[in-house]
């Protein structure tokens, strides 16, 4: 039972550690701020817009 | 718009050379115009989701905008985005890193409700227009690093009321903060001070944070229906303009007469 405790813990950390570690796309969040590090870095633009809010449900895109 | 192509690992890899923006749709009047401009429903109006990929200016198409990518597959988005780079962009890599401006959310209201939509924990710089500057500057290499990028939502405020949806006013104003969002993005729960003007942000502190966060999992559905049921709803900047979601919104909430 110790054991069986002591498994999930370090499975449910481990699971944890590895989301925490996987790469993820670092978004600007306004326009005004990706325009202007576009311009002065001279890079493309990956543009997404989405609603943060389902049928007004706030918390879900 | 299919989440998947934005989480797959070649099309992260390739976003690094760009300056990869996303906008909450009807929460800027000025972000909905430039909006409208790349993509539009056919009736003129501003749909929920928009998809672009853009010239550095912001005003030349790459590829073909919608409501989503329209590769047909993330592993061909990747490839698209990497064939830009070497053909118009071959210095991009050289500012991968370099950012000036850290990626905030344009209020904390609103990067709460983004950090519950992401499942990540915001970082909030709260301070006064002198220190603010201080506090971001600091942030700036660990937001714009391979290790931390994307994996917390930025925001700041500088006044009592900004810190609203936190709850309470942290005690010594002016600092670092992590939060951690309610899983309806309407609240945030400060779980501790990381920093401030004057001490440095702990970058092994925030891989431990990162590792101890677990957001709730969310089943779309049953969120949806729980936010009814307690009446969670997010009122908009500006109106809501895709029919669709007009009539869905409209469908769920008539019974409450809201």
């Amino acid at each position: 039972m110790y054991r069986t405790f002591i498994t999930l813990c370090l499975l449910t950390f481990a699971v944890g550690a590895l989301e925490a570690a996987s790469p993820k796309i670092a978004w600007y969040g306004k326009l005004e701020d990706g325009l202007e590090e576009a311009r002065r870095s001279n890079r493309p633009i990956l543009l997404v817009s989405a609603a943060p809010q389902c049928q007004n449900v706030p918390g879900m895109w | 718009m299919d989440g998947s192509f934005l989480s797959n690992d070649n099309v992260i890899s390739a976003s690094r050379d760009f300056v990869c923006l996303r906008l909450a749709t009807y929460e800027d009047a000025a972000e909905a115009n430039y909006l409208r401009k790349i993509y539009s429903g056919r009736a003129g109006n501003l749909e929920n989701t928009v998809f672009a990929l853009l010239s550095h200016d912001g005003q030349r198409l790459l590829a073909r905008a919608g409501r989503g990518p329209s590769f047909r597959s993330a592993v061909h988005m990747a490839q698209k985005m990497n064939q830009i780079i070497r053909a118009e962009y071959p210095d991009a890599r050289d500012h991968r890193w370099d950012n000036e401006r850290l990626p905030e959310v344009r209020s904390l209201e609103l990067a709460i409700n983004v950090a519950a939509c992401d499942g990540l924990p915001l970082i909030v710089s709260v301070g006064d227009d002198k220190s603010l500057p201080q506090i971001r500057k600091q942030l700036l290499p660990h937001a714009w690093s391979e290790e931390f990028a994307g994996k917390f939502v930025f925001a700041s405020a500088n006044s009592s009321a900004d810190l609203r949806p936190l709850g309470h006013k942290p005690n010594n104003f002016s600092g670092v903060y992590l939060v951690e969002p309610d899983p309806f993005g309407l609240s945030g729960r400060v779980m501790e001070k990381i920093a401030d003007a004057t001490t440095a942000v702990d970058p092994e502190g925030l891989t431990s944070m990162l590792n101890d966060f677990t957001p709730p999992k969310k089943d779309h559905r049953q969120h949806v229906v729980s936010g009814f049921q307690f009446g969670f709803k997010w009122e908009t900047a500006i109106p809501i303009t895709d029919l669709q979601g007009i009539q869905a919104a409209k469908r769920l909430w008539r019974t409450q007469g809201k």
